[in-house]
């Protein structure tokens, strides 16, 4: 377990030759499942912890899940853009290629949760630690699309696969975080709610910016 | 797995000559695949409007093969270009299939935008974007098949296709003209 790991961080490209291999599809699936859940739940205990155990516990559950689902989503997507610029994988090479991406980035969050964890005991705002959390999925994202990369190989047309799939994984992954929130916990909130579907916030780039209303 | 791969994909994406009918129904079948584009994108507006949002995106695409197509081929007989007019047509068919398989694509995304987009305006800015990317990448391929010849006529086809299909779409897609 811990070779194919390291393999994914420090040699992608044998990773992504694995991938085509049916025979070792299963066991590379559930392993970069695990680490989904693993490193998302991590990275949710970290930031939930900012407003107490309960929301930890929560947020630890609803980071998996947003990154599963934003996966899940754009797989298609990442199928379909790919074979549109020339590279014939089938379908199950090109969902186990978007999940090794999910884990890789997930690794990234299980290694920046305990430095959330840090700021949170050191005090931080709520809007820093937004900021901090933001900064630590955007370095995961980046390191997940740098598998991608290595995935798509030299040939022509690899530009064109990540531009369009990073607008497409850009607006999924974010709504996939939005339609989950809250992670860390609202001050203003006297009692965070499990969801926070039916406040007006503006959407993502609104919640961001602070854009809340009242419902 | 592996079926769909061969089947869809192959029907959309191989590089072997078509014929007339085969370029129509390669066109079919992008024209069918967009549909799943349209019903998503207005799944925030009940069964009804997805119905007819999956008759709208294809209209669009549709008009362009009906009306851009001809004129498309008599602007390069009159000028005596070295493409024949069934070539024309197959490459045509082939980006309005390449659309619809990115359209097809798209549409899990599209889905999850518009059931929980806050405001219908970033559910119909997510479905242009959608609608945007798709027709680009079925025009680059219309443009990569036909080669360097023909490429003045980009100034005039390109435009006209996308005005007619921006305003076919204007028309047969609501969701894209709602505020509220």
């Amino acid at each position: 377990m811990t070779a194919q790991i390291s393999e994914l961080l420090r040699a992608p490209a044998r990773s992504v030759e694995r991938c085509a291999d049916p025979r070792a599809r299963a066991a590379m699936a559930s392993l970069w499942l695990a680490l989904v859940l693993a490193g998302g739940a991590s990275f949710g205990l970290a930031a939930g912890s900012f407003r107490g155990p309960t929301q930890a516990l929560l947020a630890g559950c609803k980071v998996p899940l947003a990154t599963l689902l934003a996966l899940a989503i754009s797989g298609p997507a990442f199928f379909v853009l790919s074979a549109v610029f020339g590279r014939r994988w089938d379908f199950g090479t090109a969902v186990l290629l978007m999940l090794s991406a999910g884990a890789r980035s997930s690794l990234v969050l299980f290694a920046l949760a305990p430095g959330l964890a840090l700021a949170v005991d050191y005090g931080v705002s709520y809007e820093t630690l937004r900021l901090l959390a933001l900064g630590a999925y955007s370095l995961g994202g980046l390191s997940g699309l740098s598998f991608l990369v290595v995935a798509l190989g030299k040939a022509k047309g690899r530009a064109g696969v990540l531009v369009c799939f990073a607008a497409v994984f850009a607006a999924v992954g974010a709504q996939s975080a939005w339609i989950f929130r809250p992670f860390i916990g609202d001050p203003r909130d006297a009692r965070v709610p499990l969801f926070a579907q039916g406040r007006v916030e503006g959407g993502i780039v609104g919640a961001l910016l602070d854009g809340r209303r009242a419902p | 797995m592996s079926s769909i791969d061969l089947g869809i994909l192959a029907d959309t994406l191989d590089e072997r000559p078509l014929g007339f009918r085969g370029a129509l129904e390669r066109a079919g079948l992008g024209l069918a695949l967009s549909a799943t584009f349209g019903a998503a994108v207005a799944a925030r507006y009940g069964v009804t409007a997805m119905a007819a949002h999956a008759f709208g995106v294809p209209l669009g695409y549709a008009a362009v093969l009906a009306f851009g197509t001809p004129a498309l081929c008599i602007g390069v007989a009159h000028f005596d270009l070295p493409l024949d007019a069934a070539k024309v047509v197959e490459q045509v068919s082939r980006g309005v299939a390449v659309s619809g398989l990115v359209l097809a694509g798209l549409s899990p995304a599209a889905l999850l935008l518009s059931v929980t987009a806050e405001s219908p305006v970033t559910a119909a800015v997510a479905a242009s974007l959608g609608l945007a990317l798709a027709s680009c990448l079925g025009a680059w391929r219309v443009q990569r098949e036909l080669g360097a010849g023909p490429r003045a006529f980009w100034f005039v086809f390109l435009p006209f296709a996308a005005l007619l299909a921006i305003r076919v779409w204007w028309l047969a897609l609501p969701m894209l003209g709602r505020t509220g």
